[in-house]
C-alpha cells in the first residue's frame, strides 16, 4: 500500500530531510520512500516511482512530504513515528553547542579553541591543518591519503610551534579525559600514552580500565611517524609532553616495530625522561628496549598490564596467560576441538580493527609458519582480491584496509561486510576455527555485536547442517562505560555461542590452543 | 536589504525557525536572521549574540532600518551593524581551467545531491528526471533563446529531497556564471523568477536574490577567485567554505557553477533572443 504523510507549511533543514530520506527507506515493511518538499517536480517523482496516493494533489511546495509503500498500515504508522522521532531529535538538539561552518567562524564564537578534529578529504586535509596550526590550535587529522611530504611539513612546522598532529589516519586519541573520534570510555588515570595504532591503542587503554588503572593523556601519532621518511617528529613530541605531564607517572608507548634508527632515538629520550615506561612495538626485538632499563610488552594486553602494575608501584611480569587460568582455557579448547571433523584444520581471522589482526598473525605466525592476508606479515603472503576472492588454508582478513572500504565506511562504523564474510567462512569444510574481533566505543556502530552474534548463529547453523562443529572466538575491544557496554556486547556474543575472551591476545592464544588439538 | 528598507517599517512573521536562522516573512520577501559565525547571505543579518538569547513575540514584530522590534523592544539593534554589499558585478569568464578544478573538487563530494552529475554520473530518481530537461535549458541558454530557456528554467526548479530542493541549489550556482551585462542580466532575473515559481518560499527567496545578482559573501569570494584563475590553497578555502552551505546545497550549488562556467565559456558573444 502507498501512504502518505504531510506537515502542511512545514520547514525543516535539509540535513534532518536527508537524515529522515535514508532512515526510512531501512525500516521493515518499507519498500519505498520520497522524502521532501512537495513542488511540482518532486511530486513528478513520486508519481513517477508509484508513491503519489491519496492526497497527493493537494500537497504544495510548501508543504514537507513523506510517501511510502509499506507491507502494512503498521509500517506506515513505523514510517510516522520514526519521521516524529527525528524531527523531535532535531528540535532537541537546537540547545546543543552550535557548529560554526568554518574556522573563522569557530573563533568567533571561542576564540580560545586549542584542538581541532579534521575530517575532511585528503586532498584538502594538509590546508586545513595548516590553517589550524597557523591559529596555535593542535590537530588531530583524521583524514587519510596526506601524503608523506605534506605529512613531515604539517609536523615539523607543528613541532616548531610544540603544538601537536596526531594523524593522518589518526583514529584514536583522549586529551584532557575528552575521547576523540574512535575511543572509549577510560577512566581518568596516571598512565599516559602514546600510540601510532588506532585499534592498538583502543585494545591497551580499555584493558588498563578493566584492570582498574586510568589513562592521563592517549595521544596518536598517525601509523606513519615513525618511518624514516617522518622521523618519528610526533612520538618524540608526544612524549616529552607526558615527561613533562605531572598528571602522567607511566608512560607507554605503542606501535608497529619502527626502523631501527627512529626507534633508538625514541627509547633513547624515553629511558632519559625517568618515568618508567612501557614500549609495545607489536612483535618487535625486545632486547633494544630492555637494555635501556623500559618494560618490553610481549602484546597490546601485556602493555596494559605492566603499564597498571607500574602504576600501583609494582613490579610488571609477562602476561601470556589465560584470565580463565591455563587448565580451564586448556579444557575448554579440547571440548571443542573435540567436535570437529578431521579435515577441519583452519583458522580465519576477521578484523575490525587493523592493529588487532595484525597483533593476532604475530601471535599466531610461530606455530602456523604462514598466513595468508590482505595486511600481511611478508609480502609473498598476500592474498589477491581478498575482498571478492576466497579465503585460504590460514586467512586473516583486515576489513578496514582500502580494498574492503572502497565505497564503504570503516567496518567498525558498518560491520556488515564482516559479518557476512564470517557466514561466507562456514561454508568452507577446512575452516576449524573464526577469530573475530568486535570494537566498541565512540565513533563504532551502535550495537556491533548484535549483527555480529546473528552472523555467527548462521554461520553454526550452516556449518552444523553439514555435520561440522564450527569454532568461533571472539573478543570485545571496549569498557562498561561505553555506550554499547562491555560486558552486554561480550553477552550477546556469547549467547551466539562464541567463546569470548577479555582481550585479543587471548583470544588468539585461545584459537590456537583449539589448533593445536586437531 | 538596509536600502531597501528605506526609513519604512514593515510587518513582519516569523515563517520558518532553525536552529541557526529564523526566516522572517515581509513585503520585502524573506529576511533571514543568521546565527553568529555564518556566513552572511543576501537580506540576511548575522547576529551578535547566539540564538538562544534572542527573544522574539511572534505576533508583535516590526522591521525598519534601525532594527527588529518585538512588542515594542529593540530586539536586533542595526545601528552598529556594517553594510556589506553583496551584489555581484560584471567580470570575467572563469577560464575552463577554472571548471577543472571544480570537477576535481566535486569528485571528492558527498553523494547524497547532484553533484555526481559533473562527473557525467545519473544517480537516483531525481538525477534521473533532472538530466534531460538540465540538458535542455542549457542548450537553450547557450543559444541565447530565451524563451525555451524560461520554460526549461521551469522545468528544472524544485526537484530534490532537501528544503531547498537540489535543483534550485544547482540553478543558483549556474545563474552566478552567466554574463552579467544588461542584455544577460534580464535573463538571468527572468529565469530566476521562472524557478521561483515552482518551488518552496525558502527557495523561491533564494532563487530571486540569485537573479538580481546578490550571493552570499562566500560565494561572491568563489567567483572572485574562479574569475581570476586562482588555484591551489585559495581556491580549495573558497570552495570548502561554500561547499559546507547546508546538506549537499553547497555541493549542488557548485556543481551548478561547474555548468554555468562551461556554458559561459561556450556563450562567447552570443546575443539574447538568438535562435
Amino acid at each position: 500500500m502507498v501512504k502518505l504523510e504531510v506537515r502542511k507549511n512545514a520547514y525543516f533543514d535539509s540535513v534532518t530531510l536527508m537524515i529522515i530520506s535514508k532512515d526510512v527507506k531501512k525500516l521493515p515493511g518499507v519498500k519505498e520512500a520520497l522524502v521532501g518538499m512537495g513542488t511540482d517536480l518532486n511530486r513528478e517523482i513520486a508519481e513517477k516511482i508509484g508513491l503519489a496516493g491519496e492526497g497527493f494533489d493537494s500537497v504544495t511546495a510548501n508543504d514537507f512530504f513523506v510517501a511510502a509503500e509499506c507491507d502494512s498500515e503498521a509500517d506506515f504508522q513505523a514510517v510516522v513515528a520514526k519521521v516524529d522521532e527525528l524531527l523531535n531529535k532535531k528540535a532537541e538538539s537546537k540547545a546543543a553547542a552550535y557548529t560554526p561552518p568554518t574556522l573563522e567562524g569557530a573563533l568567533k564564537i571561542d576564540p580560545n579553541i586549542n584542538m581541532a578534529v579534521i575530517s575532511v578529504p585528503g586532498k584538502y586535509a594538509y590546508e586545513v591543518a595548516q590553517n589550524c596550526l597557523e591559529h596555535d590550535i593542535n590537530v588531530m587529522l583524521f583524514s587519510d591519503n596526506v601524503t608523506l611530504e605534506e605529512e613531515k611539513a604539517l609536523k615539523e612546522y607543528a613541532a616548531s610551534k610544540e603544538l601537536l598532529v596526531m594523524g593522518p589516519d589518526c583514529g584514536t586519541a583522549i586529551v584532557n579525559n575528552t575521547p576523540l573520534a574512535f575511543a572509549n570510555v577510560v577512566r581518568s588515570g596516571d598512565i599516559g600514552m602514546v600510540c601510532a595504532s588506532g585499534t592498538g591503542a583502543q585494545e591497551v587503554s580499555n584493558l588498563i580500565d578493566q584492570l582498574g588503572g586510568g589513562i592521563s593523556q592517549l595521544l596518536g601519532t598517525g601509523g606513519r611517524d615513525l618511518k624514516l621518511d617522518i622521523g618519528g617528529i610526533m612520538m618524540r613530541l608526544g612524549l616529552d609532553a607526558l615527561i613533562h605531564d605531572p598528571k602522567t607517572k607511566v608512560l607507554t608507548l605503542v606501535s608497529k616495530p619502527p626502523a631501527a634508527e627512529i626507534a633508538a632515538q625514541i627509547l633513547d629520550q624515553a629511558a632519559a625522561g625517568g618515568k618508567p615506561t612501557v614500549v609495545c612495538f607489536i612483535g618487535g626485538d625486545p632486547t633494544e628496549i630492555e637494555k635501556r632499563g623500559l618494560y618490553a610488552a610481549v602484546s597490546l594486553e601485556d602493555a596494559a598490564h605492566k603499564a597498571v602494575a607500574l602504576s600501583r608501584g609494582e613490579t610488571p611480569e609477562d602476561f601470556t596467560g589465560f584470565a580463565m587460568g591455563q587448565q580451564q582455557a586448556e579444557e575448554l579448547a579440547s571440548a571443542e576441538a573435540a567436535r570437529m571433523l578431521p579435515g577441519q584444520k583452519y583458522v580465519r581471522g576477521l578484523y575490525t580493527g587493523g592493529t588487532l589482526c595484525d597483533e593476532a598473525m604475530k601471535l599466531m605466525i610461530g606455530k602456523l609458519g604462514h598466513i595468508w592476508s590482505n595486511i600481511p606479515l611478508h609480502p609473498e603472503d598476500l592474498l589477491e582480491n581478498a575482498r571478492n576472492g576466497s579465503s585460504k588454508e590460514h586467512t586473516f582478513l583486515d576489513f578496514g584496509d582500502d580494498e574492503f572500504t572502497v565505497g564503504r565506511p570503516h567496518p567498525m562504523i558498518d560491520p556488515s561486510l564482516r559479518a557476512e564474510r564470517v557466514i561466507t567462512e562456514a561454508a568452507d569444510p577446512g575452516v576449524a576455527v573464526v577469530l573475530v574481533d568486535c570494537v566498541i566505543g565512540y565513533g563504532s556502530h551502535e550495537d556491533p555485536a548484535q549483527d555480529l552474534s546473528q552472523a555467527i548463529r548462521t554461520a553454526k547453523e550452516l556449518a552444523a547442517k553439514e555435520g561440522r562443529y564450527l569454532a568461533v572466538v571472539a573478543s570485545v575491544c571496549g569498557t562498561e562505560g561505553d555506550p554499547q557496554s562491555l560486558s552486554g556486547s561480550q553477552m550477546k556474543l556469547a549467547n551466539a555461542g562464541a567463546v569470548v575472551l577479555p582481550s585479543n591476545a587471548q583470544a588468539t592464544r585461545f584459537a590456537q590452543l583449539i589448533l593445536d588439538r586437531l | 536589504m538596509i536600502d531597501a528598507l528605506c526609513g519604512e517599517v514593515l510587518s513582519v512573521e516569523i515563517h520558518s525557525q532553525f536552529q541557526n536562522a529564523i526566516n522572517l516573512k515581509t513585503s520585502l520577501g524573506l529576511i533571514t536572521l543568521l546565527a553568529p559565525g555564518r556566513c552572511l547571505q543576501p537580506y540576511s543579518m548575522v547576529l551578535q549574540e547566539s540564538m538562544e538569547q534572542l527573544s522574539l513575540e511572534p505576533s508583535a514584530l516590526a522591521l525598519g532600518s534601525g532594527g527588529l522590534w518585538s512588542d515594542g523592544a529593540l530586539a536586533v539593534d542595526f545601528a552598529s551593524a556594517p553594510k556589506v554589499d553583496l551584489l555581484l558585478r560584471a567580470g570575467p569568464t572563469p577560464p575552463l581551467s577554472a571548471a577543472r578544478s571544480l570537477r576535481r573538487f566535486l569528485a571528492c563530494a558527498p553523494g547524497d545531491g547532484l553533484s555526481p552529475l559533473a562527473l557525467n554520473r545519473v544517480e537516483g530518481p531525481f538525477a534521473t528526471l533532472l538530466v534531460p530537461r538540465l540538458e535542455v535549458l542549457r542548450r537553450a541558454v547557450r543559444a541565447g533563446d530565451s524563451t525555451a530557456a524560461l520554460a526549461a528554467a521551469r522545468r528544472v526548479a524544485g526537484c530534490g529531497p532537501g528544503l531547498t530542493p537540489s535543483s534550485d541549489d544547482l540553478l543558483c550556482g549556474y545563474l552566478s556564471q552567466l554574463p552579467r551585462s544588461s542584455q544577460w542580466a534580464d535573463l538571468t532575473a527572468g529565469l530566476a523568477r521562472a524557478a521561483a515559481e515552482e518551488t518552496n518560499d525558502i527557495s523561491a527567496a533564494l532563487l530571486l536574490r540569485a537573479g538580481d545578482g546578490l550571493y552570499s559573501e562566500d560565494v561572491l569570494a568563489l567567483i572572485a577567485c574562479l574569475r581570476h584563475g586562482r588555484d591551489g590553497q585559495e581556491l580549495t578555502a573558497c570552495l570548502l567554505r561554500v561547499a559546507r552551505f547546508g546538506s549537499s546545497s553547497g555541493y549542488d550549488f557548485l556543481t551548478g557553477v561547474y555548468f554555468g562556467i562551461l556554458d559561459a565559456c561556450a556563450i562567447g558573444g552570443i546575443h539574447i533572443g538568438q535562435t
